[in-house]
């Protein structure tokens, strides 16, 4: 079959390949990336609490908005218009910007229940000596530029129930009103700032629906043409902004990796139909890959697409290995079935440390590990069964190493037991720092610039916002029993505020006394008569008339009969929104949460709370909890790799019977785990839990160069015997291209911003590096050295 | 209305009157005003009690020394108070636009004696407001007087101080 025939054949396989793509993805294999779905489920109470709080937790979805750069006037005019573009958008479910959001039908119903939700509520405050105060004090009121107001309130509820109430929930943060919307407190020599908070409907973790959010905020501020600078903040933001620059970075060393390897590979090959070959291995696995992972899970994470697509590009060794390896007088076809044994140990190896990774509980790894299982497996059959007829027509130079290479083979072989020296060194090194030293803290994988993390900090402090680090979940029992617990925590953490170790907190209560509270301050409210008496005294040289509190009479014998309000019976949308996350009653994992605003002493907060010795009460760190979270998976990956290694070994030692060969092709491997896992912990940059799943990609790969340098000749009849020169170069020339390959890839990556991409990359770098300098003195000397001469 | 709008800048001393339907007898306070044409009107409170209001622009801003209080609030955000500015800031000015946006205006009288009496139109605003009677001479404006739907009545006599440029 001609050459022009067959490189249109793999342009059509590679054309239906691309079709089939753009059909399936989106339509069967779907594509999510919310976080959430790549988490583990979470083993203790509090990491399945942690967990909750990270996808839906009220600090989660909270984004905070400041606008600076412009006259107060005109930022506080942008406050207004930005909040009522967003609070029509579905995208929130709160925006605040210091208008009490209230409507007058919710004004209304607070008003009904004042004397039962106010802490104002007293029996003190009806004796006659206390309202005779309150009345002195509405008087003057009467007669002042709020005297419209003080009629139409007051009169009705001139022990200010009400007012008491709203002031409770503006809390104790430090913001300041300006034309009737939040600004940041004012400080000498800062410009003014005005301050909004919002909370997405979205999930914290749901990528995708939170970049539609700040899309939405910038749009809103887009709107509005000022010259103001819009700040924005939050974790949902920061996810936002860590995802794209993983996307740009990645995107950027993709193109820039492809271009240099493919230049690499015609540089090497002079044939297009060898690109083709590759390019129709790598498709096929990729897209076997995401089926069988979406008909096993229900869809395929985006990180398991990415990182798994980088993971497959290893296979392109397969068909390499075959093309740079075959005889001159051989057909493609002969020379896949010769090397197949060799091949097919290479998959097998390959299988064995990816398949542990399917029994992870952590979603993503087992979703990574079955699309990597499927991937090579597939790259593995394409090469023996497929390649061969469709690019039989492959013709290509010579791949046998230059001389050069040869030589530098031979001096690595002669000199292989110094190579042992660095190892030694970087054991030496390990144990002296006691171990690898693996990350837990998930801010080291985290790219925000710790300008905006500044900043973030800073607008929380003004605004009042809840710290994202420190809970106090309320855990387990009724509404009921949740609400009186978080009004036993309030003495503890008012006592907290004024010692000052933090600065504000938030509690469900604060908003919706329990009915115990507030059957409490029913009993509290005076009978008809009593009250009629009390206000009688306490009216007496007041011109007001008898008449002038019959509103608030009223007002005070229908509230001894409301029923409580429970969480069911309260119905405003702007109440609910904010006391939706922190009260969850569900059925079945009822919790209250209390938030810790601008915390500056952790410690004693956790000692007070300790000794409260509540059972109900869990103070969460949420980075400790995530980091122990971390932890237990790293551990359990730890684990696997551990049994794959074994497993390798296992299948090595079975199929290859001589303790030799299984030193000279699993030693590299060994040695380049080593290597992999201290170098980036020696260089300070201490590995993660993707580190170390690329490090089972990357032994893999290892075990191909020693698989391939220690073949057999002659499939193994002469068990001992060593291989020819021409079969040593061609195999050196191959193995060479590959690594070649994989360190293009791989090597940019390592110039990636983000944490994850740059450790991948230097993982891979480093253990492919060492392998291969490992693998190649470890080989046999071809039969006859004086040829090489 | 032009004899209005020509002087851009009045003070004056105000003493007011408040007959409350909750109250035996009327509350009285005290104070100077100022406006500084188009939109900044302050009334300041001296007896019985301190109390500085300004509104300027859309601003409202008010003090009470005495109970530590201070708001700053966005009139737009509270249509019925807005309303209620403009009837004397609209007069104050001389602008008859801005005052047929809120109220329908009736106007009794000549430069030497006049008579201005606003009904409010919006529905919120009705709530709280009656009618409002302006009456004045020539360029100066002398008793404002509120009433409300409840009776509640508030009479305020209005005393130039001096007349700025």
């Amino acid at each position: 079959m001609s050459i022009r025939r067959q490189a249109f054949q793999v342009g059509l396989v590679l054309l239906t390949l691309a079709v089939l793509s753009l059909l399936l993805v989106g339509r069967v294999v779907q594509i999510r990336t919310d976080m959430a779905a790549f988490l583990p489920p979470g083993g203790t109470a509090a990491q399945r609490f942690l967990i909750e709080q990270l996808r839906e937790g009220p600090a989660a979805t909270l984004i905070l908005v400041g606008l600076e750069g412009a006259p107060e006037a005109e930022l506080a005019g942008l406050s207004r218009t930005m909040a009522g573009d967003l609070a029509a958008d579905p995208h929130f479910k709160l925006v605040a910007n210091g208008a009490t959001g209230l409507d007058g039908s919710e004004q209304t119903f607070l008003f009904r229940y004042r004397y039962l939700l106010s802490a104002r509520t007293s029996s003190g405050a009806f004796e006659s000596s206390s309202l005779h105060g309150d009345l002195t004090r509405l008087l003057g009121e009467l007669s002042g530029a709020g005297g419209m107001m003080a009629a139409r309130f007051g009169l009705s509820d001139p022990i200010g129930a009400f007012p008491y109430l709203l002031k409770a929930w503006l809390g104790s943060s430090q913001i300041t009103l300006k034309e009737g919307v939040w600004f940041a407190p004012d400080a000498a020599g800062r410009p003014p700032r005005a301050l909004l908070l919002l909370r997405t409907t979205g999930q914290g973790l749901d990528i995708e629906g939170q970049r539609q959010a700040k899309e939405r905020i910038e749009a809103a501020f887009v709107a509005s043409h000022s010259q103001a600078r819009l700040l924005l903040s939050g974790p949902g933001i920061f996810a936002v902004a860590s995802a794209d620059t993983i996307k740009g970075d990645a995107e950027f060393v993709s193109i820039l990796s492809s271009l240099l390897v493919v230049l690499f590979l015609y540089w090497r090959h002079r044939s297009f139909l060898v690109l083709g070959a590759v390019a129709v291995t790598l498709g096929t696995g990729a897209l076997a890959a995401a089926l069988a992972v979406q008909a096993a899970f229900g869809f395929v994470h985006g990180i398991t697409l990415g990182f798994g697509m980088t993971m497959l590009g290893v296979t392109a060794d397969y068909p390499l290995l075959v093309i740079g390896q075959r005889r001159l007088e051989e057909s493609l076809l002969d020379a896949a079935r010769r090397l197949w044994p060799t091949l097919a140990q290479a998959v097998g190896a390959a299988l064995l440390g990816l398949v542990v990774m399917l029994m992870s509980s952590f979603a993503g790894l087992a979703q990574l590990g079955l699309f990597s299982v499927v991937g090579v497996t597939s790259a593995g059959l394409m090469t023996r069964f497929v390649l061969p007829h469709l690019t039989s027509a492959i013709h290509v130079r010579d791949q046998s190493a230059a001389p050069f290479w040869l030589r530098l083979a031979d001096r690595l072989r002669t000199y292989r037991f110094w190579l042992a020296l660095p190892l030694l060194v970087t054991i030496l090194c390990l144990i002296v720092k006691g171990g690898v030293h693996f990350t837990t803290n998930l801010a080291d994988l985290s790219p925000v610039p710790k300008a905006e993390q500044n900043l973030d900090e800073e607008m929380r402090h003004q605004i009042g916002a809840p710290d994202v680090r420190y809970l106090v979940a309320i855990q387990g029992g009724s509404e009921e029993e949740i609400l009186e617990a978080a009004e036993r925590l309030e003495p503890t953490l008012d006592q907290l505020v004024s010692e000052g170790a933090m600065g504000s907190f938030e509690l469900p209560s604060r908003y919706l006394p329990s009915t115990a509270t507030q059957l409490w301050r029913q009993r509290a409210l005076p009978d008809p008569t009593r009250l009629a008496a009390s206000l009688e005294a306490a009216m007496a040289g007041l011109p007001f008339k008898p008449t002038a509190f019959d509103g608030f009479k009223a007002d005070v014998e229908a509230s001894r009969a409301l029923p409580p309000l429970t969480l069911k019976v309260f119905t405003s949308p702007a109440l609910q929104a904010r006391l939706e996350s922190l009260l969850v009653i569900d059925g079945h994992a009822n919790h209250g949460l209390a938030t810790l605003n601008d915390v500056q002493d952790p410690a004693r907060i956790a000692r007070t709370l300790n000794a409260l010795d509540d059972p109900h009460l869990i103070l969460i760190d949420t980075k400790g909890e995530t980091e122990s979270l971390v932890g237990d998976y790293l551990g359990e990956a730890l684990r696997w790799l551990a049994l794959g290694g074994f497993l390798m070994l296992l299948m090595l030692a079975a199929i290859q019977r001589d303790h030799r060969t299984v030193l000279r092709v699993a030693g590299p491997a060994l040695g380049a785990a080593l290597v992999a896992l201290a170098v980036p912990d020696l260089l300070g940059k201490a590995p993660n839990l993707f580190n170390l799943a690329s490090l089972l990609l990357m032994v893999g790969v290892s075990i191909d160069y020693g698989l391939f340098l220690n073949r057999r000749n002659a499939g193994g009849r002469a068990a001992k015997a060593r291989p020819s020169p021409k079969e040593a170069a061609l195999a050196l020339g191959s193995v060479l291209n590959c690594a070649a390959a994989t360190l293009l890839t791989f090597g940019l990556l390592i110039f990636c911003r983000n944490p994850v991409l740059s450790g991948i990359g230097l993982t891979v770098v480093t253990g492919v590096a060492t392998a291969l300098i490992l693998a190649i003195a470890l080989s046999p000397r071809p039969a006859d050295p004086e040829t090489l001469a | 209305m032009a004899l209005l709008a020509a002087t851009s800048s009045k003070d004056a001393s105000f003493k007011e009157e408040k007959h409350l339907s909750a109250l035996d007898q009327p509350v009285v306070s005290q104070g100077w005003l100022r406006f500084r044409a188009p939109a900044r009107l302050e009334k300041h409170t001296t007896s019985p009690i301190t109390e500085d209001l300004v509104v300027d622009g859309n601003r409202l801003l008010l003090d009470k020394p005495a109970e530590n209080v201070h708001y700053d609030l966005d009139l737009r955000q509270v249509p019925e108070l807005a309303s209620l500015v403009e009837a004397v800031r609209g007069v104050l000015a001389g602008d008859i636009q801005s005052l047929r946006a809120h109220y329908s205006v009736g106007l009794e009288g000549q430069a030497p004696g006049w008579k201005l009496t606003l009904v409010p139109t919006e529905a919120r605003v009705k709530e709280l407001l009656k009618v409002v009677r302006i009456e004045g001479r020539e360029g100066t404006v002398q008793d404002v007087t509120t009433i409300q739907p409840n009776g509640d009545l508030s009479s305020m006599q209005i005393q130039p101080l001096a007349v700025g440029n």
